[in-house]
């Protein structure tokens, strides 16, 4: 028995060099071959990269959130929509056991109209909070640098990755303050923060709560009455999850609790669900499949034939099936490895041109780069059994 | 004589012919398919304007997009019926409303619309008819394309038994009344119409003094593009800017069309998806002719020895590479209309083939394999008869 798996083995081994030899003896021919694969796995990642960069850039804000447990309108079906609770709800929270602190985020999108002189006014989103307690994480300590001069009133700072037809100089915004009407009162940029535009927010600005109850009185006699968001940070002594039921238990129907990904999930099940996103590009990336099967197995047919005296010859010195499904194999497996690491670099060049031209954010996580190697591997292996069936039905007298 | 080598070439083997036009092919449907789904885009953009009654179109100069037009003075449209190139002014109110599921599940963004349902703007006979259900303000009809998560009683679209349901619109009651049939775009999953007093009292801080657009339609004897130039001139600040927008009807499609395809990421992608499928095609077309001119090489040697030039040898890879095309197309067309419908039904965006883009499509698969055809076969040029063996 152990024999006979050394032989299969001694045999693989032999199969796999000449795949090797067979797809490195003519190196224009390889380096057409790995362009096809590549391309099919530049579509696929494509394909998938923008349905993931759209729900990325909705939930970029929620991941920035530098907190344990967030409070949100049960009504808030998305956070664009403009849903919120009352701020009372807050002093609970910040009385439960287990939590650190509780504080609240104000958001404004529909009433906050920026104009720069001779423009058109454009809602932007305004996000405010208590600038003491910072509730961003602030990899890059922008919003922290800026903290004195957002104190000061009628300031703001305003996101870099905006789009650029509010007429702001994006790439200068730290350099000089520039001026311009929110909401018909004057508001001065003193500073740039990163965030990033997605579907229904073309741009965002961070100002104090003083500066937010200054600009939308529209809310009510006190504009902060009602909270759009909460970001409780726990006691880090104390899990998570049992600050979150004893949350759950004592706010008022119609505010939830949730951990900062059950958010994230929640909100990226909104836009899969109600948008035709998601489907437009499943259907993208199934295209880029099966490109990437027809270009496989055409590399490898045109080898097969194109060797197929060399076969026939192996075949009459008494080489069995298994060899020669080896050497098939193995080559969609090196023709998959060829194909994917360039179409990987391709990708990564691609996404940064998306990236400057939509202001979306197109991420590679080592997760999504996984799958689609995984497709990769699927497509080249399909591709090799059905190029492989001519080769092992054929009698070696019948390949001359 | 010259032989139709092209075509014998192709038909010499059947079996990889067929392997290269499907793989041509599968490039084409790709193309086909990136261009359905901008179409798709394009044309819902502007699904709720087509519908309207207008010549010329007044507007707020901050208007945005469709559900985000802003407002102007009431007093600028009065002013304009007044004139007497003028047939018929409309106001026409549009705004973003947050529709309650009438279970009370939960809220959704709708958009919701403001007619005088005695005068109504639109062109369609089924949908005017309807607004004689709007008798007041609390009445509104809904779009039967609204998406089920807005809570219809069957579960799948708002139908007649809807109607005389309650719910809540941005907080305030409202009883379906009946049904429209429109089609919402881009911007919301529903569509709600009621009257001007209706709207007033769904969306807050609007008033009768106020409107959204202005539907203005003139005399059949007026130059549309002239009279739009002088309502321009006559509508202006004291300090020369102007008071509103004043465009013609396709200057307003054109707008709207293009806000969505060039100024949201949605026609960016697909774009750039339509020439991602033109250079993945172009490389298939490539690789089999390649191969092809490797495989004929000492064939193709032996012709270039009788004396045969270069252009007849361009010709014949040419001529592969556009039959290999031309078989690649049809099959494809066929193909991108099934999944044209697959796609509209699973994701429900209509998608819709029209004649251009079959001519356009074609125009670039033809482009794709003369390109390719074009790199195959300069390796021969440069090839003496004597190397090739």
């Amino acid at each position: 028995m152990s024999t006979k798996n050394a032989g299969v083995a001694v045999t693989l081994f032999r199969a796999w060099i000449l795949a090797w030899k067979n797809l490195t003896h003519d190196v224009r021919k390889l380096i057409l071959a790995a362009a096809g694969v590549g391309f099919a796995v530049m579509l696929m990642f494509q394909q998938r990269g923008f349905n993931h960069a759209l729900f990325d850039s909705t939930v970029e804000l929620i991941q920035q959130l530098d907190g344990d447990l967030i409070l949100v309108s049960e009504s808030r079906f998305a956070l664009s929509s403009e849903m919120r609770f009352p701020r009372t709800v807050m002093d609970i929270a910040r009385s439960c056991t287990g939590v650190a602190s509780a504080n609240s985020v104000f958001l404004e999108h529909s009433q906050a109209k920026l104009r720069r002189e001779g423009q058109r006014e454009r809602p932007i989103r305004v996000i405010a909070f208590d600038l003491d307690i910072p509730v961003f994480r602030d990899n890059n300590q922008e919003i922290q640098s800026a903290q004195t001069k957002l104190q000061r009133p009628q300031a703001a700072i305003m996101d870099r990755l905006s789009k650029e037809n509010y007429g702001f100089d994006l790439t200068n915004l730290d350099a000089e303050i520039q001026t311009g009407e929110l909401a018909g009162q004057q508001i001065q940029i003193v500073g740039g923060f990163t965030m990033g535009r997605d579907f229904a927010h073309d741009g965002n600005l961070i100002m104090s709560i003083d500066n937010f109850r200054r600009y939308f009185k529209y809310r009510g006699p006190d504009p902060t009455t009602m909270v759009d968001l909460g970001v409780v940070r726990c006691d880090p002594k104390i899990d998570p999850l049992d600050v979150k039921s004893v949350l759950a238990e004592q706010i008022p129907q119609g505010v939830m609790v949730l951990s900062q990904s059950d958010y994230v999930a929640q909100e990226v099940a909104f836009w899969a669900r109600s948008t035709p996103i998601g489907m437009i590009f499943a259907i993208g990336s199934i295209m880029g499949f099966c490109v990437g099967v027809i270009i496989c197995y055409q590399v490898l047919a045109t080898d097969i034939a194109d060797h197929l005296g060399e076969f026939a010859t192996l075949k009459a010195m008494g080489y069995g099936q298994t060899f020669f499904a080896g050497v098939v194999l193995s080559q969609s497996l090196l023709l998959c490895l060829f194909g994917f690491i360039p179409g990987f670099f391709a990708t990564l060049l691609l996404f940064e041109v998306n990236s400057a031209f939509t202001g979306l954010i197109m991420l590679v996580t080592p997760v999504r780069a996984g799958v689609i190697f995984l497709f990769t591997l699927i497509m080249c292996v399909c591709s090799g059994v059905l190029a492989m069936r001519k080769l092992l039905t054929n009698d070696p007298a019948n390949l001359f | 004589m010259k032989l139709p080598l092209a075509l014998l070439n192709l038909r010499h083997n059947v079996n990889k012919t067929l392997l290269s036009a499907a793989g041509i092919g599968t490039a084409i449907l790709l193309i086909f398919i990136q261009l359905g789904f901008r179409g798709a885009v394009e044309n819902t953009a502007v699904i709720i304007y087509q519908e309207l009654e207008f010549d010329c179109l007044v507007r707020s100069a901050d208007y945005l997009h469709f559900v985000s037009a802003n407002q102007f003075p009431q007093s600028i449209l009065d002013e304009i019926a007044g004139m007497p190139e003028v047939r018929q002014v409309r106001p026409f109110q549009v705004s973003l409303g947050n529709w309650l599921h009438p279970r009370g599940l939960n809220q959704r963004g709708v958009i919701v619309m403001g007619v005088d349902p005695f005068d109504s703007p639109f062109r369609l006979e089924r949908v005017n008819k309807q607004l004689s259900n709007l008798q007041s303000s609390h009445q509104v009809l809904i779009d039967r394309q609204t998406h089920p998560e807005f809570g219809p009683a069957n579960g799948i679209s708002f139908a007649a038994e809807d109607v005389g349901r309650t719910t809540e619109v941005s907080g305030k009651s409202v009883v379906i009344a009946g049904l429209f049939d429109l089609g919402t775009g881009l911007t919301a999953n529903g569509a709600i119409l009621t009257s001007r007093s209706g709207f007033s009292r769904l969306v807050p801080r609007t008033n009768d003094q106020q409107v959204s657009l202005g539907l203005i339609s003139l005399q059949s004897n007026i130059e549309v593009q002239a009279f739009v130039a002088q309502l321009q001139q006559k509508f202006l600040t004291p300090s020369g800017h102007p008071m509103v927008e004043i465009l013609t009807r396709d200057a307003t499609l054109e707008y709207e069309t293009n806000r969505w395809v060039s100024e949201t990421p949605i026609g960016f992608i697909f774009t750039l998806g339509v020439l991602i499928a033109f250079v993945v095609g172009a490389a298939i077309v490539y690789m089999v002719l390649a191969s092809d001119v490797a495989n004929r090489t000492r064939e193709y040697a032996t012709l270039k020895a009788m004396g045969y030039s270069n252009g007849y040898l361009n010709r014949v890879v040419l001529g592969q590479s556009m039959y290999l095309s031309l078989f690649a197309f049809f099959p494809a067309w066929g193909l991108a209309l099934g999944v044209y419908q697959l796609t509209s039904q699973l994701a429900n965006v209509p998608i819709e083939m029209n004649n251009a883009r079959v001519v356009f499509v074609l125009i670039l698969s033809l482009a794709m394999s003369i390109l390719s055809g074009g790199l195959a076969v300069r390796k021969l040029w440069q090839a003496q008869p004597a190397d090739l063996f």
